[in-house]
């Protein structure tokens, strides 16, 4: 490890433009001619749309188009696609409702979109926006899964009966009730997963540029794969040919995973920007973000463990129903499934596992990934369940586990995955250290003295990410695969540029990237560029989501490092008349090992590109493309433990502290990695505590769509964390690398929620525990 | 959307465009509440009248045993508290707590008493302050601040009324008051109850004066009459401060909404009340001992030494 | 109809023609091209608007940009110790990782600037409740919160703002 290299805790190179507000996000992108957008959205959770009446709108000041479904559907644009096919127990397909980027005679939840206004000015395209007559015909909306799935309720799609997308199952039925029915003890439980919205910082934005004399668009847009992008708008929305359409993800605020997904209005800014010749910009406020962002999580489950005399596990059953929303986004299928049921195992030995997952409509928003995607909501269902059983077992939560944890590696799990390395035990041990686990009794104590709860919980996840080998995925319905490509371009003095799939929405990526090269190529960390987020730049990649851009995009990037290597030692060892085999790369020079022959590296670059003297039959030049598919699911682990402090009173939980022991594999920037894995314990405990996403019943309107009702974590919510990594290295791929991105917010939630149950004495507590809920669960615990 | 925005140099002069303007109009001063109606498209007034650099209205003074504040001072100025006697750190306890710091940099008192919304902060506190407005005008008056707020947004200021200043008296020796607000988090929230209380102990430790204030529990802020009317004459026990505490409970019909129920509402109220009255009596009697101001300029300071 | 204001930014003193209804972050944004001040949220609670006027900190979608006239402003662009250098709060933020996607971070630099220099001694928690209003999604706060207080040191250590 060189001061910039593999391990090295370097400042990030991009923080130089975020710290002076020199970042360049699409809001503030000007390009010359540029009209503003906005959509005319649905007030109705569900309706028939009987008219759309333009006239008013038209002319009014500084308009220049109302465009609307029918002339987009006129226009050939298609409709947005889920792209990962699930079937259902029958064999049946998924049932995907038709979803048209502007809605032409349904609308299916608040929000929906059925036209776009492009003005001169934002301002004038909102007046415009209101004065659009659309004439509705209401219909009784549903916006619970289990209401939607009963009969008699308003059917969404036509396509989806009883408004079920899927029935699916994974694993083994009869092993697991044959295992419950003799079992020693079961622990069943209700557990609801709540809806969460992402909430990026930066509201959605898209600015569609159509280029009529070279007949070509260009689509700058908050993505995490503007490839993806590219793909999907040209081969399913036919917005234009791949060859004719340019995307740009500049800096992007945030994702999340809620910019992963190619929504209706990049689409249609698109499309508009042609039919009216003028460049249209579109940017969310923050109540369109509330309501048209995907948002995450949703599911609910009943969850039954059985053990044996000796607490051994013997039995899982799951049973979940997932909240899809109005429609299917694009990942939303596979997310409470192949994300979500394989990961059922857990940290544990358990030999048999059954899950049923029904997906259902509703008009709500539509649900897709968000931060952990899947893996949040197994953790839940497993550390709450796991938490409880040691209640109910009078068994210390740490002993349960241990009793049960994986020790033989490669291990098989009943439910697809293989864990390849691990040691769950070092992890929790490091927490409980610590977080001086063992003098928490004495600090409860001294708690209640001053008339306050103490409690503590833990929780021990294992999440599959590196996301994903392209042949199993493709096995189990993915429509794309999900390796990532680099091409490393070294200039001719020297200087480098990775070109990666991979994209940037804080991770980090130009420093970490840029890392890895100067630790291979010793090199100065300053001469290496890292490029992304273009698809005129860069080759196609499948861009940054499910802890993917160490795991895999580096891993691309490496395999590109070892062709570089390879040629610069051949043009190296021809030079200096060596053999290849006796070139070392060191301090910026290629050496002949054992004597003072040496080049510098910018030598050998302009060497390959004045091809003056290079070994014959080679070509000049020295960059090299790779495509990296990962060989198996990456296994990061760990174990997470938080104290709580609860006023009785009130119900306010104060977090006193949180405890991290991740075992990420290698990794590349350990401050870079803190960062990740506190921001996902921010979310993890936000969603805990205080994020609570709510629908009215009646007429399906978001309730919480603004930051007054909707409680993000702040700086004073939240106490510093304790994180700590230890590092098995990840087996299957060069790096070692596990990734860190989600690990956060999947551990996190059942910790919190272990902790607050514990103060308190009621396990019955959904999330978010807020102090009202936290107040009504201790009346009735009190009262037992 | 197009407007035009006045700026009146006197009060009067801002009286008299208020009348001429007939309605369509609005005050504005800091703006941070009017600024998002504006921006959600729920006001839009084609004419503003800013007020927020009127001449006399933006000092803290005290004239004998009455303390003046000027409508346009802002929460962070109320929550710095420099220029406030002692007594008062309800009023920097209520002003920290509203918005971030960046909304107390400009929002007013006069604007968020103006705006009369049931959970505004600093209402309770002023109403156990005994605190009267001072309204200039057609005719200029005087008015008790809960006589002035009739309900949600609603109040008895008339057209081309400005408020342009809050008084009222300084607690005096033997006297405290207290706040406390809760939410669903600290801060950024709208209450969900707060609740005021000011109190004065005889030399006999029994209370002279009782005023405890309800906020976010009914339409306007109101008085819990009932419990100040237990205090009376007693000494503030823990008993008495429990029973008190339940009367303020009882007395109120609060609402179920989004942010909590009304028996939680009511059970807040209870808890709320508790503390309010057992800092009060602390804070008296720290005072007594000490000698000195209970009040701090800083409110760390202020915490740590009523802990 | 537009009216001409003139405001103080970053030491220049500028003249726009604005439209009436228009917010200082607006203003900023468009009239003035300075785009390093966020829109989060456009109401009031994200804070990534923050600027500091007059001397304050302030959420600029909530000020009227024709409320500006005769202000004081400085906003994230006039943030340097030098032509080309940073700040000591930009240094501390990069130092530490205070910044992930970046969003929110002019927001947050402008506040720490006003909480520092009215406080060059915050504890934690003052740090905590000085920043509440400023939301971030990536960070946690943790690392902004290490930031502002090696500021905090380098400032008892002597350097300047």
């Amino acid at each position: 490890m060189g001061v910039e290299g593999i391990g090295a805790r370097v400042a990030r190179k991009e923080d130089r433009r975020f710290v002076t507000g020199a970042g360049r996000y699409v809001d503030d992108m000007v390009v010359p001619g540029m009209k503003h957008a906005a959509f005319v959205r649905s007030p109705y959770a569900h309706a028939d749309v009987k008219k759309i009446d333009v006239k008013a709108a038209e002319a009014m000041p500084g308009v220049i188009a109302v465009l609307t479904g029918k002339q987009l559907k006129g226009d050939g644009i298609g409709n947005l696609i889920c792209g990962w096919m699930i079937h259902s127990k029958d064999g049946t397909p998924m049932k995907m409702g038709a979803w048209s980027p502007l809605a032409v005679d349904r609308v299916r939840y608040v929000g929906d979109a059925v036209a776009i206004v492009v003005a001169e000015t934002k301002g004038q395209a909102r007046d415009a926006a209101e004065a659009v007559e659309v004439t509705y015909r209401e219909k009784k909306a549903v916006v619970d899964p289990a209401r939607a799935l009963a009969k008699g309720a308003p059917q969404l799609h036509p396509e989806a009966e009883g408004n079920l997308i899927y029935d699916w199952e994974i694993g083994d039925g009869k092993a697991v009730d044959a295992a419950i029915a003799s079992a020693a003890h079961v622990t069943r439980l209700h557990i609801v997963n709540n809806r969460l919205v992402p909430n990026a910082i930066e509201p959605r934005a898209a600015l569609g540029h159509y280029d009529k004399a070279e007949d070509h668009f260009t689509c700058w847009t908050t993505s995490q794969n503007p490839h993806v992008a590219r793909l999907v708008m040209s081969a399913f929305y036919n917005v234009a040919p791949e060859n004719k359409l340019r995307v740009i993800a500049p800096d992007v605020g945030g994702g999340f995973g809620s910019k992963i997904f190619i929504y209706p209005e990049e689409i249609v800014c698109l499309w508009a920007s042609k039919r009216t010749g003028v460049p249209v910009k579109w940017v969310a406020d923050r109540t369109e973000s509330f309501m048209t962002d995907a948002h995450g999580r949703d599911h609910v489950t009943e969850v039954e463990m059985a053990f044996d005399k000796d607490n051994r596990i013997t039995a899982l059953k799951v049973d979940t129903i997932a909240n899809f929303g109005a429609y299917m986004s694009l990942f939303s299928s596979s997310v409470p499934t192949y994300l979500y049921a394989t990961l059922l195992s857990g940290q544990y030995n358990i030999p048999a596992i059954h899950a049923n997952v029904r997906a259902v409509y509703t008009n709500t928003s539509p649900v897709d990934a968000y931060r952990g995607a899947g893996r949040p909501e197994a953790t839940y269902v497993l550390e709450r369940t796991m938490e409880t059983a040691a209640r109910e077992l009078g068994v210390s939560p740490a002993e349960l586990r241990r009793k049960n944890f994986v020790t033989q590696f490669p291990h098989q799990t009943p439910v697809i995955m293989a864990y390849d390395a691990g040691d769950y035990a070092a992890s929790l041990d490091a927490a409980m250290k610590a977080a001086d686990y063992a003098g928490f009794s004495e600090r409860k104590k001294a708690a209640a003295k001053k008339g306050k709860l103490r409690g503590i919980g833990m929780s021990c996840y294992i999440e599959a990410c590196g996301i994903a080998p392209s042949a199993a995925v493709g096995s189990l319905g993915a429509g794309v695969g999900l390796w990532e490509s680099a091409e490393v371009r070294v200039n001719a003095v020297g200087t480098i540029e990775v070109l990666t799939g991979s994209h940037s929405h804080g991770q980090g990526h130009e420093t970490t990237f840029a890392q890895l090269v100067a630790q291979r190529l010793s090199v100065p960390l300053d001469t290496v560029s890292i490029v992304h987020g273009d698809t005129d730049k860069v080759q196609m990649g499948m861009g940054t989501y499910g802890s993917r851009s160490g795991a895999v995009g580096m891993s691309a990037v490496f395999k590109a490092l070892d062709k570089v290597e390879a040629k610069a030692k051949k043009i190296a060892a021809h030079l200096m008349e060596a053999d290849e085999a006796d070139i070392v790369i060191e301090n910026g020079e290629l050496k002949v090992a054992g004597t003072d022959k040496k080049l510098p590296w910018f030598q050998v670059a302009l060497a390959s590109y004045t091809a003056h003297n290079l070994p014959a039959g080679m070509e000049p030049g020295l960059k090299e493309t790779a495509f990296y598919d990962p060989s198996n699911f990456t296994f990061p682990a760990g174990c997470y433990i938080c104290e709580v402090e609860i006023d009785p009173d009130t119900g306010v939980t104060e977090i006193v502290q949180f405890v991290a022991a991740d075992d990420f594999g290698n990794i590349i920037n350990p401050m870079i990695v803190e960062g990740q894995v506190h921001g996902g314990i921010a979310q993890g405990i936000g969603q805990a505590l205080l994020e609570g996403c709510r629908y009215d019943p009646a007429s399906g309107q978001l309730v919480t769509a603004s930051y007054m009702d909707y409680t993000m974590p702040r700086a004073d919510d939240l106490p510093s964390f304790k994180v700590s990594t230890s590092n098995t290295p990840c087996p299957s791929n060069p790096l070692g690398i596990k990734g860190c991105g989600e690990a956060g917010a999947i551990g996190s939630p059942p910790a919190v929620i272990n902790a607050v149950t514990d103060a308190i004495g009621d396990n019955d507590l959904t999330m978010p525990a807020t102090p009202l809920k936290v107040w009504t669960a201790l009346k009735a615990a009190t009262r037992h | 959307m197009a407007f035009r925005i006045h700026r009146p140099e006197t009060v009067d002069e801002a009286s008299r465009l208020e009348l001429d303007l007939d309605g369509d109009c609005a005050f504005i001063a800091g703006g941070t509440d009017l600024v998002v109606q504006m921006s959600r498209g729920q006001r839009a007034p084609a004419h503003l009248i800013d007020i927020s650099r009127l001449p006399g209205m933006s000092a803290i003074s005290e004239d004998g045993s009455v303390v003046e504040i000027g409508a346009l001072v802002t929460h962070r100025e109320l929550e710095l508290g420099k220029g406030l006697p002692q007594g008062t750190d309800a009023i920097r306890d209520a002003a920290r707590q509203v918005g971030g710091v960046q909304v107390r940099s400009i929002a007013t008192l006069g604007g968020n008493i103006a705006n009369a919304s049931p959970a505004a902060d600093l209402v309770p506190v002023l109403m156990v302050l005994d605190a009267e407005l001072e309204l200039r005008g057609p005719h200029g008056r005087c008015v008790p601040i809960s006589d002035f707020i009739e309900g949600p947004r609603r109040t008895t200021r008339q057209p081309g009324e400005l408020i342009t200043a809050i008084r009222f008296r300084a607690p005096g020796n033997g006297s405290a008051t207290s706040f406390f607000k809760a939410g669903r988090r600290k801060a950024m929230e709208i209450a969900v109850v707060n609740v005021a209380a000011s109190v004065t102990l005889g030399a006999d430790g029994a209370c002279r004066s009782v005023r405890i204030a309800l906020g976010s529990v009914a339409p306007k802020t109101l008085r819990a009459i009932g419990a100040e009317k237990a205090l009376a004459g007693s000494p503030l026990s823990v008993a008495a401060i429990r029973e008190a505490a339940q009367l303020a409970a009882d007395c109120c019909a609060p609402i179920t909404d989004i942010r909590a129920s009304a028996e939680y509402r009511r059970l807040l109220v209870k808890s709320l009340v508790e503390r309010a009255l057992v800092r009060c009596s602390e804070q008296v009697e720290q005072s007594a001992m000490s000698g000195i101001s209970a009040s701090a300029d800083n409110p760390a300071d202020l915490l740590e030494r009523s802990h | 109809m537009k009216r001409l204001v003139s405001m103080t930014v970053n030491g220049e003193e500028i003249e726009l023609a604005i439209p009436p209804y228009r917010t200082l972050l607006d203003v900023l944004r468009n009239e003035g091209r300075l785009t390093g001040t966020k829109k989060g949220c456009d109401v009031g609670d994200c804070g990534a608007c923050t600027v500091i006027m007059d001397g304050s900190p302030v959420n600029s979608c909530l000020v009227l940009g024709i409320e500006a006239e005769g202000a004081t402003i400085e906003t994230i662009e006039g943030q340097h110790a030098g032509p080309d250098l940073p700040h000591l709060i930009q240094e501390k933020f990069m130092d530490h990782g205070g910044a992930q996607c970046g969003f929110c971070t002019p927001g947050i630099i402008m506040m720490t600037k006003a909480l520092l220099k009215e406080n060059p001694n915050p504890t934690e928690s003052e740090v905590r409740f000085a920043i509440a209003g400023n939301i971030c999604r990536c960070t946690g706060y943790a690392k902004i919160v290490d930031a502002v207080l090696a500021a905090a040191e380098d400032l008892r250590k002597g350097r300047t703002l």
